[in-house]
Order: C-alpha cells, then structure tokens, then sequence
C-alpha cells in the first residue's frame, strides 16, 4: 500500500467511526484508536485555483516565516526557489517527506499541514518586475499608534504554514526554509496559535488573549461573499485567484487590559465576553443595533468601540480577518509578551483595507492596550495544478 | 456597565428593581461633581461643567442633554482644562428653558477606564421661551441627531423652535417618540430620574 492510499484508508475508517459514535454504537479499543490518529492523518489538499491556507477552516498552530532574496537573485534563481518550494509543501501536505529529508518520520502525520507563499514589495522590485505589482498592493502607510521593530516588519517573501500538530508544523519549517535559504535569508519567524482540535466544536468562534471572542464577522468560506472579499480578479492577469495579505504583529498588554472590569472590557469592542454577542443582542450572530441609547442617551455600542470603527456596510471594504494568537512567555519583569499575529486577506489592500485600518487609528479604545509593533504585506499568488508551480504566472 | 444599561424592558420589567441593582453595582465613582448638580434646581444653564477625579482622553468623550420630552439638545465640542479633568461643554442654542433635563456622559480615564453615567436636573425660573415641538411635516433635514432618552424603534426626528422667536433663532433638532407607548415610558423614565441623588458612574 502506498503511503497516500494508507492515509486514504485511514480516512474512511475514521469517517465510519465518527458516524458509528453519532448513532450510539459504544466505541472498542481499537476504534477508540483510530479516533485518537485522526487529527494527525487529516489532510488539505495542496493544488487548486486559489493557495490552501487561507480558506482552509484554522488550524491550530501556525507559523510566517519572512525571508529577503539574497543580492543576487536572479529571475530565473526565483522560479528554481518556487519550484522547489511548491514540491516541498505538496509532498509536506500530503504526508510524504520533502527531498531530501533528513527526519522523514516527522512528516508522516501531516495535521492539516499547508504552506502558503507570498511576494513581498522587494520581491518585485529586486527581480524587476515592478510593472506586475498587483492593483492597490503596497506597503502601509506609517500610522501613528505604530511602534514597529525590523525583527517583525517587511521580508521579500513569506511562507505561512499551519497544522494541528506543532510537531510536524516544526519539521515543516525546517525543511520548508531549508529550501528557501539556499536562495534567500530568513529574516523573521512568528509562531501562533488557536484552540487545539478536539477543544471546541470546529465552528467556534476563536477567542484571543484578552478573552474576547474575535472572529465572528467573517466571510464564510464558500460563499460568495468570501471570494469576492478575498480573491483577486485578473489586474495583472498572473494574479487571478491570488489575494493579498496584510500582518501585523500586534501586541496586547493583557497587564493593563486585566485591569479594566468586564463592562469596561465589553464596552471596547461593543461585544458580551460571554459568547461574543454584541451589547444590543443576546447571540453572537445577532446583528448589532447601532443606533441603540440607554437611559442616559448614550450608545449603548460607543463611538469608540472596536466594532463601530471597524465596521462597515460597504462591502468593498471588508476582507478575511484570520489572525492567529501569539504568546512568547512570561517577560522577566512579569508581564505579558503576547498578543495577535494579526492576519487578513483581501483581493486589494488599498480600497479594502486601508480606509479600515485608518478608521481604527483615528479612534479605537481597543489602541490603549494594543500596539502593533510588526508589520509587512504580500501578495499571494493562486494556486497550482499538479506539475505547476506557485507563481508560474509570474515567474514563467 | 450595563448591569445599568437599563433597556426598556427592563423599565416595564420593575423599574425600582432594576434601578436599585444599577446603584448597588456602582463600582466606579469617578464623576467628582458636575454643574449644573445632580439633583439641583437651577434658573440659568448655558454650559455643562463636569468634573472628574482623573484626567480623562478627550478624543473619548460624549455628552449628551436631553429633556424630559425626550427632546435631544444640541451641545458643542467640550473643553478641558489643563489638568484635563474639568470638562466644560457648552450648549448650543445659549441658556435652557424652564424643565427636567438629563445629561449623560461617558469618558475614558488615561489608564483606559470607560466611565459613564448621567446627571438629571431641574431648570426654574428661567425666562427663556419654552420649547415648542412643531409638527413633523416641518422635519429638519440638516445637523442632528444625538439619540434622546431612549430609543425603541419608532421615533421621528424634528426641529424645535422657541415659542416667541422665529424659526431660525434656535435650532435644536431631536428626536421623539412616534408611538403613544413610548411617550409614556419616557414619563416612567423621568420620574424615576427625579429620584435624587443618583450621578451614577456605570462601568
Ligand atoms: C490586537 C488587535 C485586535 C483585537 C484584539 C481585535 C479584536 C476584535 C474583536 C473582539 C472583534 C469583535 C468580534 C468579531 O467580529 O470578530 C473585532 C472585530 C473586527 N475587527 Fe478587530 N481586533 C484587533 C485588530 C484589528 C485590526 C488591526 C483590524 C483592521 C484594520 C480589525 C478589524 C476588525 C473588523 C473589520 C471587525 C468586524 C467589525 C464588524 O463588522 O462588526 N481589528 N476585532
Ligand atoms: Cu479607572
């Protein structure tokens, strides 16, 4: 049995099982271990229109990993490093080891396992393709509740991987930048998280470090909605199907934010912590009433609040908000080094994101306890066919 | 802080219970005096002066005056003093007509605390003209609309005009409630704020 059709295998068991669980069927030992095995057989596949990891529901552990093409990188040097690093991250995908590798066992329960790349600024500058920079892609302007470090800001290319197993997301990046050093220089790695599988129901909501549920507003992936947020039409016509992607490290001082009761807390966003209901509803996905007053003649959602400034009703203005959790230990002094590895995909940053993002500078009680202190943008190609490779129509 | 967010429902619900609770859970007094004060009965108001114990984040701040119709006043930008815990916010048309009026105001401390709540007062002896609600089909298009007492679906917006000047001598636009039900809850809503004193800070 080859290795793919083992892991097909092993699929179907696990689908059977989780149905016999459904109608009450009492689980044995074995089956009970197969359950245990299916998080890490669990596979998304690599090749399509558009690259994984984006649409792809989150997986529990992340990781960007910012890499700047050395000198003398040649066009042609760039197509070899893309083809070698698409073949890298399909076989990772599905579960095989990259070639050469020197730790082939850690890719065998690949979790989810996708690795998506992304051109920086500098990608098309060095190479000179400035002519094919997409439509409304470039760096942020400053803002001025930035405080942004080079350790976490800008890189030529990015590769994001993700996977529920933080073993074999390891491995994945030591091979995944294996590859890429030998035609470019690691930069910056940022590592996230969110609830492990298995925690809460798969269509949960994520919650971030300040306890707030974030991530109800979304587009669901599927739907139109979704596609025509996030996936770019043909303006050049090699990114197609691509989508750009703005991070931002921000960080959150959970110090000074523990400070603040519940109803100080939920009046920053405009939402319950509870179950992320906003303060004029009762569910999560109740629509906020704006306009609601208390009997002072307040908003009951303030001018301040996150969601009032974030929000809109232009729908060209929304976009994916896929952001991950970060947290780097306890500081010596005993506060937090935590926050968001603020991630959102969108067909065009300039007419989707900026006028979001300059809304939230302008005003955001959110800003007294966070600071974004990394910041980089990208251009994701779309995906590939078998034999293809990410960024053909670019590179080619 | 909406432990004293109190809805309308809540009003039909029990109105002492729910504002008694909303005392009880008053965890932040941080409004250190106001004038016109809570409770008072005063003759001439032309500006609200509130005071806090911490400086507070202007770009944060909303203050807004209704009457006890529900009648929203208009109120200009506020400014601070020095230390940034006087707060003077003046209104618009110029001195109050004689009535119940309620202020409600929300701030953020420097160290990022939220705090609202609201100041309910009585204006006597006033010689200003009372205000005048004329009829809908004269709805001002322009400027508007900080919300009023409360809101539950219907309202209308207007334009308030002094009963012995001309139309354009004062201009407060508000809002006020459509719906026969409404107006009378509004009437709950004052006699309970006549209650004294009772400058709660809410969140
Ligand atoms: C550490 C930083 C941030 C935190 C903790 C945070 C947290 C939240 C939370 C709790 C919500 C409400 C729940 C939801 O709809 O997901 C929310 C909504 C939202 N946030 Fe943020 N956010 C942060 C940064 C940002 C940034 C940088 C942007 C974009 C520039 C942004 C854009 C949005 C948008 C568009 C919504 C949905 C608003 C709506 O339509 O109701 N957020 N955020
Ligand atoms: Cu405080």
């Amino acid at each position: 049995m080859t290795r793919r059709g083992f892991l097909l295998s092993a699929g179907t068991t696990t689908g059977a099982f989780a149905l016999g669980a459904g109608v009450g069927v009492a689980a044995n030992a074995a089956v009970a271990l197969r359950a245990d095995t299916a998080v890490g057989a669990a596979t998304v596949n690599f090749y399509g229109a558009h690259q994984a990891g984006i649409e792809t529901p989150f997986q529990a552990h992340g990781v960007f990993l910012g890499f700047d093409l050395k000198r003398d990188t040649t066009h042609v040097m760039a197509r070899r490093m893309m083809e070698l690093l698409t073949d890298d991250a399909a076989r990772l995908a599905q579960g095989d080891p990259a070639l050469p590798d020197n730790d082939p066992y850690l890719a065998e329960k690949p979790a989810r396992l996708t690795a998506t790349f992304g051109f920086g600024p500098g990608f098309f500058t060095k190479l000179g393709l400035s002519s094919q920079i997409p439509a409304g892609f470039a760096d942020l302007p400053a803002y001025r509740i930035d405080k942004l470090v080079p350790e976490y800001s800008g890189s030529d290319l990015v590769i994001s991987i993700g996977s529920d197993d933080p073993l074999t997301l390891a491995h994945a990046v030591r091979q995944l930048t294996r590859t890429a050093r030998s035609f470019s220089s690691i930069r910056w790695s940022q590592k996230g998280f969110v609830r492990s599988q298995g925690v809460a129901p798969a269509t949960q909501t994520n919650r971030n470090l300040f306890g707030q549920v974030d991530g109800t507003i979304n587009p669901a992936p599927g739907t139109e909605a979704f596609a025509g947020q996030v996936w770019a039409e043909g303006s050049p016509s090699w990114f197609a199907g691509g989508t750009q992607l703005v991070l931002r490290r921000i960080a959150m001082n959970l110090d000074t934010w523990d400070k603040l009761d519940e109803g100080g807390k939920e009046i920053s966003v405009g939402r319950k912590l509870s179950n992320g209901a906003p303060l004029t509803g009762v569910h999560e996905f109740d629509a906020a009433d704006m306009e609601a007053k208390n009997s002072a003649g307040l908003s009951v959602i303030p001018d301040f609040a996150h969601m009032r400034r974030a929000r809109t009703d232009n729908p060209k203005e929304k976009f994916l908000r896929r952001p991950l959790n970060y947290d780097d230990g306890i500081l010596l002094d005993g506060t937090s080094n935590s926050g968001l590895l603020f991630a959102a995909y969108m067909a065009n940053i300039q007419t989707q994101y900026l006028p979001v993002q300059q809304r939230l500078v302008d005003l955001d009680l959110l800003n007294t306890w966070t600071t974004p202190i990394g910041s980089a943008v990208y251009a994701l190609p779309p995906g590939c066919l078998p034999g293809g490779f990410i960024g053909e129509g670019l590179l080619s | 802080m909406h432990k004293t967010l109190v809805t309308l429902g809540a009003l039909i619900a029990g109105l002492t219970l729910a504002f008694g609770s909303a005392s009880a859970a008053t965890a932040h007094s941080e409004l250190e005096g106001s004038v016109p004060a809570q409770g008072s009965t005063v003759s001439t108001v032309t500006e609200l002066v509130l005071t806090f114990g911490e400086a507070v984040v202007p770009d944060y701040s909303t203050v807004v005056l209704a009457n006890s119709a529900g009648i929203s006043v208009e109120l200009g930008a506020p400014t601070y003093d020095t230390t940034a815990t006087v707060m003077t916010i003046p209104i618009t048309s110029g001195a109050l007509p004689n009535g119940d009026y309620i202020a409600g105001f929300r701030i953020v401390s420097v160290d990022g605390h939220p705090i609202s709540g609201e100041i309910d007062y009585t204006v006597a002896g006033s010689d200003v003209p009372a205000f005048v609600v004329p009829t809908p089909s004269d709805s001002a298009t322009e400027a508007a609309t900080q919300g009023p007492v409360v809101t539950d679906g219907t309202t209308e917006t207007v334009t308030l005009t002094r009963a012995n000047d001309g139309p354009n001598v004062l201009v407060v636009v508000g809002t006020i409630f459509a719906a026969l039900v409404a107006l009378g809850l509004v009437t709950v809503v004052l006699l309970v704020a006549i209650r004294r004193n009772r400058a709660k800070a809410t969140e």
